[in-house]
């Protein structure tokens, strides 16, 4: 019944990818990811440009950003994101490593939907990103114009 | 007159400075004498007949305007410059001056070369003093009081124009001060986004590894767990832990620079409240063992509570851990008011340490006891230690082996002061 449902993981990190997609497949839910490597490319994928021009316009239901990205990181992101009327309902989720002040605050300032820190406890970052996969995907009612 | 033929009179009662006077003025080849107060220095005037007399102001027996009046009073002497080192830091020292008739001021700390030029202008000035003897006396009033000054015109003159050029070179340090204060803040501000950068750096950076690390290791071990044996198993256990606790560490290192330059929020804070919060919250560590706390009256302070809190949280978390091995556990929390600051205390029984060790338990990741016996990453003291100091007060221990310990701290009675 989701299987037009997507999760836009941005994440630079081969290691953290592979983490979070064998977290995810606990709950079925890795094939649904499309990962991009930079936040450029995150929103390259978001406005169909680059090598994304001939997607589908299936918008993710979800976005995970990783804060520190080359080219653009994931604060930078978010308020592209959040500053484009196509975009800005989409919901976004802070997913780093940091729990610095600054970031909370500048994330949540700009519109960001959730933050959440990955845990360096294994079990901990599997039980964390199941948890948001199953929350994005399964509970959570995306906005009207993606619910087709 | 040659400098040989110069006889100076020097009035100080501090030997050091003194001898510094004496020496820079012997190199210009003046004969120098040195009296350590100022009832000396007129018995040795008299004897001596100095060309001028240099004086300190505050010497004991006979301060230095006293001198100057009774030097200005006597009839042979009358007319002996007297120059007086001051730090000028009252402006009645002017009035005084000029009330016992001084030719001069120096300003203390003065450097060898306006030292000099100032003697030289003194005796040039004497040599060119003629007949003016003018000196009817005039009232003056000042700050609210009546003076009356008898010296001559020039006199008068000489001695404003030496407090005013004093003045000016005090502004002049002031203002290369101030710059230097400028310049060093700008540089502290730097040192702090440098840190601050750095930290924010630590925390994402150092904390993705250990994230690989123990993910991978949670990976392969349900890749191949089933097929190591235990050894294998312990193995892949051993480096996850030390992942974990990598990771505690990065934690704590970054909460403690946190601490450090977290800004302080002082409010009136509710000791007694916070004690009872925290022991509350220590329930799960407790774990259903016995613990006998002894809680004295607590005073309200002023001082930042989250921090507070913290201090308490790290003490008393201590105090039960460290009695773990007792039957009975007894934690006595108490504050003893003196003068000027309150000594709080947290008391138990527990194991105790070497009191060779006293001073490495407040430092960063310094341990006493060993993980197996009792866990942490050794910054709890560290944390206190600094979140005292930022409140001006002190921290202290005293133990004894296997009897049980006491953690002080001092907080100042009025702490307006913020470092």
């Amino acid at each position: 019944m989701n299987e037009m449902k997507r999760i836009l993981l941005a994440e630079d990190n081969l290691q953290d990818v592979q983490l979070t997609l064998s977290a995810l497949d606990e709950y079925h839910l890795a094939k649904e990811v499309m990962v991009v490597r930079d936040g450029a490319e995150a929103l390259d994928y978001l406005r169909r440009r680059g090598h994304f021009n001939d997607r589908v316009n299936d918008q993710p239901v979800v976005v995970f950003l990783d804060i520190k990205m080359p080219k653009m990181d994931g604060v930078e992101v978010l308020r592209e994101i959040k500053a484009d009327p196509e975009l800005k309902l989409i919901p976004v989720v802070m997913v780093t490593s940091s729990r610095e002040q600054s970031d909370l605050l500048q994330s949540y300032m700009l519109g960001a939907n959730a933050y959440v820190v990955k845990p360096i406890d294994f079990e901990q970052f599997i039980v964390t990103i199941k948890g948001l996969g199953l929350f994005w995907i399964v509970l959570n009612e995306p906005p009207p114009e993606y619910s087709s | 007159m040659p400098n040989s033929k110069i006889k100076i009179l020097i009035a100080e009662d501090s030997p050091t400075q003194a001898e510094q006077l004496r020496y820079v003025l012997e190199q210009q080849g003046y004969q120098v004498s040195v009296a350590q107060n100022g009832l000396l220095a007129l018995q040795m005037a008299s004897e001596l007949h100095p060309t001028l007399i240099v004086s300190d102001v505050v010497m004991p027996e006979m301060n230095g305007y006293e001198l100057c009046r009774k030097i200005k009073a006597d009839p042979v002497l009358h007319d002996t410059p007297v120059i007086l080192v001051t730090t000028m830091s009252d402006p009645e020292d002017v009035i005084r001056g000029l009330e016992c008739g001084a030719d001069n001021f120096f300003l203390k700390p003065y450097d060898n070369d306006s030292l000099l030029s100032r003697v030289r202008y003194v005796l040039v000035n004497r040599e060119m003093r003629g007949a003016d003897e003018s000196g009817m006396g005039v009232e003056i009033y000042f700050n609210g009081q009546r003076h009356f000054i008898t010296a001559d015109r020039l006199q008068i003159l000489n001695l404003l124009m030496s407090t005013y050029e004093a003045a000016i070179q005090r502004n002049k340090e002031l203002n290369r001060n101030k710059e230097e204060l400028q310049l060093l803040n700008a540089k502290l501000d730097n040192a702090n986004k440098e840190l601050e950068s750095f930290s924010y750096s630590v925390s994402h950076d150092l904390r993705a590894p250990l994230r690989h690390i123990d993910g991978f290791v949670g990976l392969l071990e349900s890749h191949i767990g089933n097929t190591l044996d235990e050894k294998g198993l312990h193995y892949l256990k051993t480096i996850s832990k030390a992942a974990k606790t990598m990771g505690l560490l990065i934690d704590d290192l970054l909460a403690f620079s946190h601490m450090g330059r977290a800004e302080m929020m002082q409010s009136e804070t509710n000791l007694e409240s916070i004690v009872q919060e925290v022991i509350r919250d220590l329930k799960p560590e407790i774990n259903g063992r016995k613990v006998q706390w002894k809680i004295a009256a607590l005073p309200q302070i002023k001082a930042d509570s989250a921090m507070i809190r913290q201090v308490f949280v790290n003490l008393l978390s201590n105090a039960v851990k460290y009695t773990r091995p007792r039957e009975l556990a007894e934690i006595e929390i108490g504050a003893q008011g003196a003068k000027d600051e309150t000594v709080f205390f947290v008391r138990d029984n527990g194991v105790g340490f070497d009191m060779k060790y006293a001073d490495k338990l407040f430092g960063v990741f310094q341990r006493l006891h060993r993980t197996e016996d009792f866990e942490g990453t050794g910054i709890g003291l560290a944390n206190v230690r600094r979140i005292i100091a930022r409140h001006n007060g002190r921290t202290w221990a005293q133990s004894k082996l296997d009897e049980g310990s006491t953690f002080y701290f001092s907080l100042p009675t009025s702490p307006e002061r913020q470092p």
